[in-house]
C-alpha cells in the first residue's frame, strides 16, 4: 500500500472524529510536519543480497532439527528452559542466594545502591498492554479552550488528610541465573578455551502454525513466549472468516471473555508448564478503564497479571498498575504471549524516606512521574487515603539496565473517577531524589477554541506564554 | 523442501519489503548495525515459518514478526528505542534538524501504542487493518489511539515551536 498523502490522512481522521475539522489548522499542520521529516533508511543491495543468500542457504523444512545441539528432541517449552539453564555457564552475581523460586531478599548496607537515580530513566511499563494516559471512552468534542491539551494535563489529584509514609527498603532485582553449567558446542569447537564467554539469550521454538517462541535471557534472568497462532491465526484460516479481504472486516471488532475463564486458562498454563507462581498475589484480569464489558467479562484477548508482592507489599508500575508476571489469554483460553518470568532474587538497602510532604502532594497533583503541567482550568481529584506498597524504577548505566523498587504510596482513585481520568491509582515514590526528578514535564499552554474550519481558521497564538 | 512458487513469492514479499522492515527497526532501535542484524533476524524467521504459515496478509505479517524481534531485543537492552530519529538530523541541514528534535520530544510523550499507530501509519504506510493486526489489536480500538495520539501531537507540537519561540 503506498504512503498516504496529507489530504488522505485528514479525510480519514475526520471519519474517526468529525469534530477535529474545527482544529485543521493544528492538524494538518503536525501531519505535514510528520511526513516532511519521515526518516528514509535503507539497506546496501550487498546487505540485501547478503541476508537473501543466508535465508537461500537454509531451507525451511516443516519440522527441523533446532541448531542448538543440547535441544534436539526437546518435546516441549519447559523441557526447553530447562535445557537453557543445563546450558548457563556460571554464576553471575556471587551475592545470590541461589533459589530459584519464590522471593529471596539478601540485605545490604544502607545506601548500598548509591545515587541509582542519576542513571537514565526507563521506562517500566514499556511493552505493557494497558496505556496510562486519560484514556476517555467519547471522542474529544469541540469544546473550546484547552481541548487539545496533552491528555493528563486537565486532571488533578488531591488528597487533603494526613499520610504515614512507609518505611521501606528500597530493593533491586538480581539478574541472570544461578545454575551453574557447561556451554557445549557440540564437539566443534571447545568453548573452554575462550575466557569468559557467557549466554547472552537463547530462543527455541516450535515450527508450527500454533507454536510458541520462547527466548531465554541469560543476562536479565527472564524468559518471554509468544505464540504464533496469536499472531498468524486469523490469517491461516480463510474458510472460518469468509471470503472478504482481511481479518478486521469479518472478525468482530471486540471478542469478548469471562475473566474467572481467562484467569483459569493461565493458572493452568503455568501449572503445565512449571512456571512458579511463588512469590505473587493471586492473579486478576486487568483492564483499561472503559474496557470492561461488564463485571465478568471483557475484551479478548485478556491480559492476566499475577501480581509480585515483595516484603508483604503489593508492586505498581509507574503509571499505577499493579506489577507482575502477565500472561495474554485470547477467547479459547489459548496463552498468546508470557511477560515479566523473571528470577525473583533480591537485595535490599535502607535509604532515607522524604519528610517533604508538599513534594508529595505536588507529585500526586500531576499524576505522576510522566505526566504534563496541570492546566488552569483542570478538575481536581479527590484521591482515597493511601496504602505503602513498592513501584519498579528502571535506570540503565554504561549499557545496564539496573531495576529497583523503591517504596511508594499508592493513592487509590475513586471508582467513580476512574473513568474519565483514566487512571487506577497514583504511584508517588517517597525518596526524594525520585520525588524531585521532573522527567517530562511540560509547561501546558491554554489555547485558544478555533474559530473556524481549513485553512482559514485562526491562528494558535497562545494568550500566555510559558515563563 | 519449499517449492519454487512459494520461494519466488517469499522473494518478491522480502523485495518489496526488506528495506521498509529495516526503516521500522531503525527508527526504533536508532543503531543501524543493530537494526541490520535485527532485520536478518526478521527475515530469518519469516522465511523458516513460511511454508508452515502463508499468511493470507504478508505485510502485517512480517510486521508482527519484526515488532516481536524487537521487544525480545529491547528486553535485554537499554532503553534506546526511537533513537534513530537522531539519526535522520545528520542527514540535513539546521532548519531540519531542529524540526526532527522537536518531533522526536512530542513523539515521546505520547503513549507507547499511539506513538507506534501513527508512525505506522504516517511513516510505514500501514492501513489500520494492518496495524491492528501487527498489534493484535482491533481496527476500531487502533484508530481511537491513532486519533487521540495525533490530538496529543498537534497540541504538544505547537507547544513545542512557541515555548522554543519564547526560549530564543
Amino acid at each position: 500500500m503506498p504512503n498516504p498523502n496529507i489530504d488522505q490522512l485528514l479525510d480519514e481522521l475526520y471519519v474517526i472524529d468529525p469534530s477535529l475539522r474545527g482544529h485543521e489548522s493544528q492538524v494538518r499542520a503536525a501531519l505535514e510536519r510528520l511526513m516532511r521529516q519521515s526518516p528514509s533508511f535503507t539497506l546496501s543491495p550487498t546487505t540485501i543480497q547478503k541476508i537473501q543468500t543466508s535465508m537461500m542457504e537454509q531451507q525451511p523444512v516443516e519440522k527441523r532439527k533446532l541448531a542448538w545441539p543440547a535441544l534436539i528432541g526437546i518435546p516441549s517449552i519447559a523441557a526447553a528452559v530447562v535445557a537453557g539453564f543445563l546450558l548457563y555457564p556460571k554464576s553471575p552475581t556471587p551475592n545470590s542466594s541461589g533459589s530459584s523460586k519464590g522471593v529471596t531478599i539478601t540485605a545490604k548496607g544502607s545506601s548500598a545502591f548509591g545515587a541509582f537515580v542519576d542513571g537514565t530513566r526507563v521506562h517500566a511499563n514499556r511493552n505493557a498492554l494497558a496505556t496510562s494516559e486519560s484514556d476517555v471512552a467519547t471522542p474529544t468534542k469541540d469544546s473550546g479552550a484547552g481541548m487539545i491539551l496533552p491528555s493528563g494535563a486537565s486532571a488533578s489529584f488531591v488528597y487533603a488528610d494526613q499520610i504515614t509514609i512507609p518505611q521501606l527498603p528500597v530493593l533491586q532485582r538480581t539478574k541472570g541465573f544461578s545454575s551453574n553449567a557447561s556451554l557445549s558446542a557440540g564437539g566443534l569447537l571447545n568453548l573452554g578455551t575462550i575466557d569468559g564467554l557467557r549466554v547472552d539469550t537463547l530462543s527455541a521454538s516450535q515450527q508450527t502454525a500454533d507454536g510458541y517462541y520462547v527466548t531465554i535471557d541469560y543476562r536479565d534472568g527472564n524468559v518471554s513466549m509468544y505464540k504464533n497462532s496469536g499472531l498468524f491465526k486469523s490469517m491461516a484460516e480463510p474458510a472460518v472468516l469468509g471470503t472478504r479481504e482481511g481479518v478486521s472486516s469479518v472478525a468482530p471488532d471486540v471478542s469478548t471473555m469471562s475473566k474467572t475463564s481467562a484467569v483459569s486458562a493461565a493458572k493452568t498454563f503455568a501449572q503445565t508448564h512449571g512456571i512458579s507462581t511463588a512469590g505473587y498475589a493471586d492473579p486478576f484480569v486487568q483492564v483499561w478503564s472503559g474496557q470492561t464489558v461488564s463485571d465478568e467479562k471483557v475484551p479478548a484477548p485478556a491480559v492476566v497479571v499475577f501480581p509480585l508482592v515483595l516484603n508483604g507489599q503489593p508492586v505498581y508500575d509507574e503509571s499505577g498498575n499493579r506489577y507482575g508476571l502477565q500472561m495474554t489469554v485470547d477467547q479459547n483460553g489459548d496463552v498468546l504471549s508470557v511477560y515479566n518470568l523473571t528470577t525473583l532474587q533480591f537485595t535490599s538497602s535502607t535509604y532515607a524516606v522524604t519528610t517533604d510532604t508538599k513534594a508529595i502532594s505536588d507529585y500526586l497533583a500531576r499524576g505522576g512521574w510522566m505526566w504534563s503541567g496541570i492546566s488552569s482550568g483542570a478538575k481536581k481529584y479527590s484521591v482515597d487515603a493511601p496504602t505503602s506498597g513498592y513501584v519498579i524504577s528502571r535506570y540503565s548505566v554504561d549499557q545496564t539496565t539496573n531495576e529497583y523498587y523503591v517504596p511508594a504510596l499508592i493513592f487509590p482513585v475513586k471508582a467513580a473517577d476512574q473513568l474519565s481520568t483514566g487512571r487506577t491509582s497514583i504511584v508517588v515514590p517517597v525518596l526524594d531524589s525520585l520525588l524531585k526528578q521532573q522527567v517530562n514535564v511540560m509547561p501546558v499552554i491554554d489555547l485558544p477554541a478555533s474559530t473556524g474550519s481549513g485553512s482559514a481558521a485562526g491562528s494558535t497564538e497562545p494568550t500566555s506564554l510559558p515563563e | 523442501m519449499t517449492d519454487r512458487p512459494n520461494t519466488d513469492a517469499f522473494l518478491t514479499l522480502y523485495h518489496s519489503h526488506v528495506n521498509k522492515i529495516y526503516a521500522y527497526l531503525m527508527v526504533r532501535c536508532g543503531h543501524a548495525q543493530t537494526a541490520e542484524d535485527l532485520t536478518s533476524q526478521v527475515w530469518m524467521k519469516a522465511w523458516q515459518a513460511w511454508p508452515s504459515v502463508r499468511p493470507e496478509r504478508p505485510t502485517s505479517w512480517v510486521y508482527q514478526i519484526a515488532r516481536h524481534t524487537l521487544i525480545d531485543h529491547q528486553r535485554h537492552q537499554p532503553d534506546i528505542a526511537w533513537d534513530g530519529l537522531e539519526a535522520a538530523m545528520n542527514r540535513s541541514g539546521h532548519d531540519a534538524s531542529q524540526d526532527i528534535a522537536e518531533i522526536r520530544q512530542a513523539l515521546w510523550k505520547l503513549a507507547d501504542e499511539q506513538r507506534d499507530i501513527i508512525v505506522m501509519r504516517v511513516w510505514d504506510g500501514l492501513s489500520f487493518a494492518e496495524i491492528a493486526e501487527v498489534l493484535n489489536s482491533s481496527e476500531s480500538a487502533c484508530k481511537m489511539r491513532y486519533q487521540r495520539g495525533v490530538v496529543r501531537l498537534g497540541s504538544l507540537l505547537t507547544l513545542l515551536t512557541l515555548f522554543l519561540y519564547a526560549q530564543s
